[in-house]
């Protein structure tokens, strides 16, 4: 049974928002990350697991349950992590994680406690008077503090430093680890790369790929900038190379697109002096352009 | 855990609830040290009689009170109009806060990511808004208890409760509407405009309705006529007609389930 199956689920507002038509399937015990850029429809898709909004058309069962009839039952055993996460601003840390603790009937507090350490929250500060960092550490404690068999999160580094970012990961791969399911949605590849066995990416309401992170990584396409010494190979020279999408070569300086694997050009590019070699993050939208074409060619 | 949304509800009004309190007390105090000055003044009971049937009607002195009886006094200064509209603001405040606020502010989004139902959340805001109601009308009853032998003013126990219990269940009904506004169309405006403003309406309803045949009937379905019918600040509590209120505020509250299940959760 997977942890998150979306059957042709389709939520319409008016003109532009929503989702159309995604099927998704989650395993159970694997991070599964839903890519895409902001306003392409992954809180609407999460908040429909928990029943928040109600599909158009279509389905979504979590936990092999569906998500509108049984939604009590998979709120008891899901946790989450709203996207724009808003608290009781006038309680303190404590009071607000006891008070959503009790509202799950008994929780075990010790991991709470633990996880309280580790991100270095104080639990006896108001909300109102924590920085945005830290109030989505607050966000995330709640959602992992009674060991659920499903961590729903969406866009959960967003705001965090980097070594709480690191904080967060962990906290993941031991819900991992303990063969727990988490679903995380982020604009970010590198994040998604970094944690998730498997990526799901939506783009305009529609998800477009579901991939192993593997398969992604191989696909993925770079941006270098290299500077020759005395010779510099001609443009048309590098666009033979395998994996090379574009290329273009201006006095001693050349700018390559590569798709995949760096070794051709790496095996090319020992043929000449080469002085420095820059290569640039990927912008998340030319991967989505490398999709669609891949997906053009299958077709 | 059972009434953790109701008590999460009142403990983050105690502020504002305690604030109420102490002004509510404070007013009745000041009602009731004002109350030899009317008392002793035949010329206020003459003045009143020459106003417009609708003026001694909303002032509570329809039925023939006399300004200078303590029942007709606190009828006329408190318990037809300035208390149960004091309580109306709050309660109304309480339940848009409680509801399309709460929504706005997206900490609903969290609650209801819980395992706790809609009916549930909703139910138990209900429950801490009735309650706070309560407590703000004991509050000024008891005010009025403690001070009125001061200046030889005492309605008995039954007319206090009488006239309280109307005051708390006409703001119930109109709190309950509230509720029930914002709960099922999630916008602030919409439950506060429309809830004050079918109050306000009912009141001057209630007003003329004695005064024009042509309008008289929409007193069977007027909270307020409900609520003050039979004098209960001199007959007390009119069984009926309370239980007749506490019925429609059950019922209000159910279409706002009804319609706070039924409907997407906005962001």
């Amino acid at each position: 049974m997977p942890a998150i199956r979306l059957d042709g689920l389709t939520k319409s507002y008016g003109k532009a928002r929503g989702i159309v038509d995604v099927d998704l399937v989650v395993t159970p015990g694997e991070v599964f990350g839903f890519l895409g850029p902001n306003g392409a429809g992954k809180t609407t898709t999460i908040r429909t697991l928990l029943d928040l909004i109600r599909p158009t058309s279509g389905k979504a069962e979590v936990l092999g349950l569906d998500s509108t009839k049984d939604s009590l039952e998979i709120r008891r055993r899901v946790g989450y992590l709203p996207g724009d996460l808003a608290l009781w601003e006038w309680m303190t840390t404590r009071q607000l994680l006891e008070h959503l603790g009790r509202l799950r009937g008994r929780i075990d507090t010790r991991y709470r406690d633990e996880l309280l350490g580790r991100f270095a929250v104080e639990p006896d500060r108001k909300i109102k008077n924590l920085s945005s960092g830290n109030k989505q550490k607050v966000g995330i404690i709640q959602a992992f503090m009674h060991k659920p068999e499903l961590i729903i999160l969406d866009e959960p580094t967003a705001g965090l430093d980097p070594l709480m970012q690191h904080a967060t990961y962990e906290v993941i791969e031991e819900a991992r680890a303990e063969g727990r399911t988490v679903f995380l949605s982020s604009h970010v590849l590198p994040e998604v790369e970094r944690i998730a066995e498997r990526v799901g990416i939506i783009r305009n309401g529609r998800v477009i790929e579901v991939e192993t992170v593997e398969n992604l990584k191989a696909r993925t396409v770079r941006q270098l900038e290299v500077r020759f010494g005395a010779h510099a190979p001609t443009t048309a020279a590098l666009r033979a190379v395998g994996g090379v999408t574009e290329a273009t070569v201006s006095g001693d300086s050349a700018y390559v697109r590569i798709e995949g694997s760096m070794d051709p050009l790496v095996k090319a590019l020992a043929a000449y002096e080469v002085r420095s070699l820059r290569t640039h993050e990927t912008p998340l939208e030319d991967i989505f352009l490398a999709m669609y074409r891949g997906a053009d060619d299958a077709g | 855990m059972p009434g953790e949304v109701f008590r999460r509800v009142l403990s983050s009004r105690k502020r504002g609830l305690i604030g109420w309190t102490v002004s509510l007390v404070t007013l009745m105090f000041l009602m009731v040290i004002a109350y030899p000055a009317v008392r002793d003044q035949d010329m206020f009971a003459d003045l009143m009689e020459q106003y417009p049937d609708f003026v001694q009607q909303i002032m509570g002195l329809g039925s023939g009170l006399s300004i200078t009886s303590p029942a007709g006094y606190l009828n006329s200064q408190v318990f037809a109009n300035m208390l149960p509209m004091l309580f109306l603001i709050f309660l109304i405040g309480f339940a848009v806060r409680e509801t399309a606020g709460e929504e706005r502010d997206r900490t609903m989004d969290l609650l209801l990511a819980y395992p706790v139902t809609r009916e549930r959340v909703l139910v138990e805001k209900l429950a801490a808004l009735l309650g706070a109601g309560l407590w703000l009308g004991l509050a000024s009853a008891a005010t009025l208890m403690v001070f009125g032998p001061l200046v030889d003013m005492d309605l008995g126990i039954g007319g206090y409760a009488g006239a309280t219990l109307s005051t708390v269940l006409v703001a119930w009904v109109f709190g309950a509407f509230a509720l029930a506004l914002g709960a099922a169309t999630g916008s602030r405006a919409v439950s506060i405009g429309t809830s004050s403003g079918v109050a306000v309406a009912f009141y001057i309803l209630w007003g003329f309705a004695p005064l024009i045949d042509a309008i008289e009937f929409t007193n069977v379905v007027n909270p307020w006529y409900w609520a003050l019918a039979g004098d209960p600040i001199v007959n007390g509590v009119q069984g009926m007609n309370a239980l007749l209120l506490a019925g429609i505020t059950a019922a209000l509250a159910l279409v706002g389930v009804w319609g706070f299940r039924r409907r997407d959760l906005g962001i």
